[in-house]
């Protein structure tokens, strides 16, 4: 069976006077079985929230390179032309529940309305206004909403409603990908425990899910599998347990490192030197400059895909056996 | 899930119960209704500009006469004054609303007509009498009159004076006032359309297009109007019929007119489109028109119909403009503008000022247009005072 989606070197630049932002700059992964969910965590402006963009083919108007292919159900959407892609893809197979969800209601339409509308407005299926309605209400009453909610308007709506009438918005054409970006950043943690269970819910219950996050520990709550991010590319991939049990990254090793640990007497450690400029990218390998165990070829050559762990992939030349024999002789010289 | 369904409904029910917060639960339009209405000036400009297009609605009604019935002997006679004592020698007291016919004199000094009221004969008025007949809509008439009298042959009551032909002035403001006050509606009407449609093209999709139309725009605004209407309505063939000529017109005026209201939509756009809803109903595979008329415009809809109501005088105006110098509105059709044609001339603006009067209706729509249009924008600005 063909995985839910497959993303196939990913490419998003945008054009900027001071040089070429490669936001998104060759990513693969892909996503297994339909109802596991995949983590995306790295730090802010790491690329995350337009790989999110470049999926769903919503490009601003300065894209300097975009392409890569992605695949959904063994379907390559990413062939379709625009238009095509537009009326059956969004919404419909991804459904994306972007960031700032607390502003993605449109101000002047009631939540019912706001609903329904993307339903109403594909004007190929003719749609029985009172059955739409009844699905969507019943939407609704699935995120945990009551039926009142339907005549109100965003701003007489908390932060948690407003996330769960997006994500009930997000299902009305029950989409076979749910995309989330940064889906509770804005909640206080006892909501977002609330949403964190509605989105289990709906996992158990099928749904794959695509969730985006900087917060490693949201992440393996929910994710079966996560991709550790670094500046516009994969590091490491791999199930929740091994990225966190078993990091074969530097980066994935630091960032774990930096979270502060309960009654524990060493301090976080942080992780020197800052993200790279997206415009002014290190060579070879983007995060040797700030590695712990850099190598010499880690300037020169961009690393491979390689295997770290059956189901864990990593982007690092120290899991080189080449490579790692060279830098023995060297060391041993 | 039901335990925290139970909490959300709890919270609803508690808060609509409560009867004070009514104003935090108020639509868009219950708040700016509420505000308006505590705009005493704005009120009543509405109330007076609803009378006034009610005039317009019903010239035939509410005129003595047709607007081209001449009385060859009164031309030019100043306003006939409407008394309510009697006036007459044995009379005296209140006889209700009643004028005297005019006593016409050749001054044998300045070779000049006087008219005097005879003031022995009261002609009573009464509301809803008959008179000539008119035409309502179609091939539906009427002979009732809102005043007139009963008196046989009477003399012309001219409370506006009569123009130079001896026409009635009334008549033919309230006539002229069909064309006029309508023509603004309809050539912003256009304009709207114009302008919500290219102005929103250039600030959704922005780069080229948005150059061109700007550029566009530029280019309109810079040449200069009334030569820019003259030349235009001038290409109009004389012999056009009245109903034909005036959407020329009206569209001659809009081609200048959506400019403004391009550049409004577009500067709201422009930072609508960066919102993060604008971005979600693309995500929800809603196509670029739908997002700008139905997900964008919406939002700004009270300030559109603020400039809308602004920009109404100005179209007016400008209709006057054109008929006053005689390319607009053709005789034997009237609007305000072409009415005062006949004040164009010095000498008989100081001999007969009552040829004015179309004027002051002019600045009474527009003073009233503009009354409207602040009381909306105060209205519908969330940060007035409340």
């Amino acid at each position: 069976m063909s995985p839910v989606l497959q993303v196939r070197d990913l490419y998003l630049h945008y054009a900027d006077p001071a040089g070429t932002v490669r936001a998104v700059d060759g990513v693969s992964f892909e996503l297994g079985e339909p109802g596991t969910a995949l983590g995306f965590v790295g730090e802010s402006g790491c690329g995350k929230s337009s790989a999110a963009n470049a999926m769903l083919r919503m490009l601003p108007g300065n894209t300097a390179r975009y392409d890569g292919e992605v695949w959904l159900d063994g379907v390559c959407v990413s062939a379709l032309d625009a238009e095509e892609f537009r009326r059956s893809v969004r919404w419909r197979q991804m459904a994306l529940v972007p960031q700032g969800a607390q502003n993605s209601l449109n101000p002047v339409m009631r939540v019912g309305k706001w609903l329904t509308e993307p339903v109403r407005q594909s004007r190929s299926a003719d749609i029985e206004p009172d059955a739409l309605e009844r699905q969507a209400r019943g939407l609704l009453e699935r995120v945990g909403l009551p039926s009142g909610t339907w005549n109100l308007y965003p701003h007489e709506l908390s932060g948690g409603m407003k996330q769960r009438v997006m994500i009930a918005g997000a299902l009305i054409f029950s989409p076979r990908l749910l995309i989330m970006d940064e889906p509770t950043s804005a909640l206080d943690v006892s909501v977002q425990a609330q949403i964190m269970n509605l989105l289990k819910d709906l996992k158990a219950e099928g749904l794959s899910i695509l969730f985006i996050t900087h917060d490693i520990a949201l992440a393996s709550d929910i994710c079966d599998r996560l991709a550790v991010v670094y500046a516009g590319r994969i590091a490491e991939i791999g199930s929740s347990e091994q990225i966190l049990g078993q990091p074969a990254h530097p980066y994935t090793r630091r960032l774990l490192g930096s979270i502060p640990r309960l009654h524990d007497e060493a301090l976080p450690e942080f992780i020197p030197g800052a993200p790279p400029d997206l415009r002014k990218l290190p060579s070879g390998c983007r995060f040797h400059p700030r590695c712990d165990v850099p190598l010499t070829v880690c300037p020169e050559r961009v690393p491979v895909r390689l295997k770290a762990e059956s189901g864990q992939d990593v982007w690092c030349w120290l899991h080189d056996r080449t490579v790692n024999q060279v830098a023995l002789e060297i060391q041993d010289e | 899930m039901t335990a925290s369904t139970e909490v959300f409904e709890e919270v609803l029910v508690a808060d609509q119960a409560d009867q004070d917060d009514r104003f935090y639960y108020a639509s868009q339009w219950s708040l700016i209704w509420w505000r308006f209405r505590r705009h005493r000036v704005a009120m009543v400009s509405t109330v007076l500009l609803l009378l006034l297009y009610l005039l317009a609605v019903l010239p035939g009604f509410f005129s003595p006469y047709l607007p081209s019935t001449r009385f060859e002997s009164y031309q030019e006679a100043p306003p006939v004054r409407l008394h309510w004592m009697d006036k007459s020698s044995e009379g005296g007291g209140f006889i209700g609303p009643h004028y005297y016919g005019y006593e016409k004199t050749l001054n044998k000094e300045t070779f000049k007509y006087e008219f005097e009221p005879i003031l022995d004969n009261p002609i009573r008025l009464r509301l809803f009498a008959p008179g000539s007949e008119y035409t309502i809509v179609g091939d539906w008439t009427s002979t009732i009159h809102f005043f007139g009298t009963d008196v046989e042959e009477p003399p012309p009551f001219m409370l506006f004076g009569a123009d130079r032909l001896g026409r009635d002035l009334l008549s033919r403001t309230l006539y002229g006032a069909r064309i006029s006050l309508s023509i603004g509606l309809i050539g912003v009407a256009l304009s709207l359309i114009l302008g919500v449609i290219l102005g929103g093209i250039s600030g959704y999709f922005g780069g080229l297009i948005d150059e061109v139309i700007q550029r566009l725009i530029d280019f309109l605004i810079s040449i200069p109007q009334i030569p820019l209407w003259m030349a235009l309505s001038a290409a109009l063939p004389r012999d056009w019929p009245v109903l034909k000529t005036y959407f020329a017109i009206t569209i001659i005026l809009s081609i200048l007119g959506w400019t403004g209201l391009a550049r409004v939509v577009r500067g709201k756009l422009l930072s609508l489109r960066e919102e993060d809803y604008a971005m979600a109903a693309k995500a929800a595979g809603t196509g670029e028109s739908r997002i700008i008329f139905k997900h964008l415009l919406p939002g700004f809809t009270s300030h559109l119909i603020v400039t809308v109501t602004l920009a109404v005088p100005t179209m007016i105006l400008a209709e006057t403009a054109l008929s006053f110098l005689g390319l607009g509105i053709q005789p034997p059709a009237v609007s305000w503008g072409t009415l005062l044609q006949d004040a164009q001339d010095i000498v008989a603006i100081a001999q007969h000022p009552h040829q004015l009067i179309p004027a002051a209706w002019v600045m009474a729509a527009v003073l009233l247009f503009n009354n409207v249009g602040d009381g909306l924008r105060d209205a519908a600005d969330p940060y007035s005072d409340h």
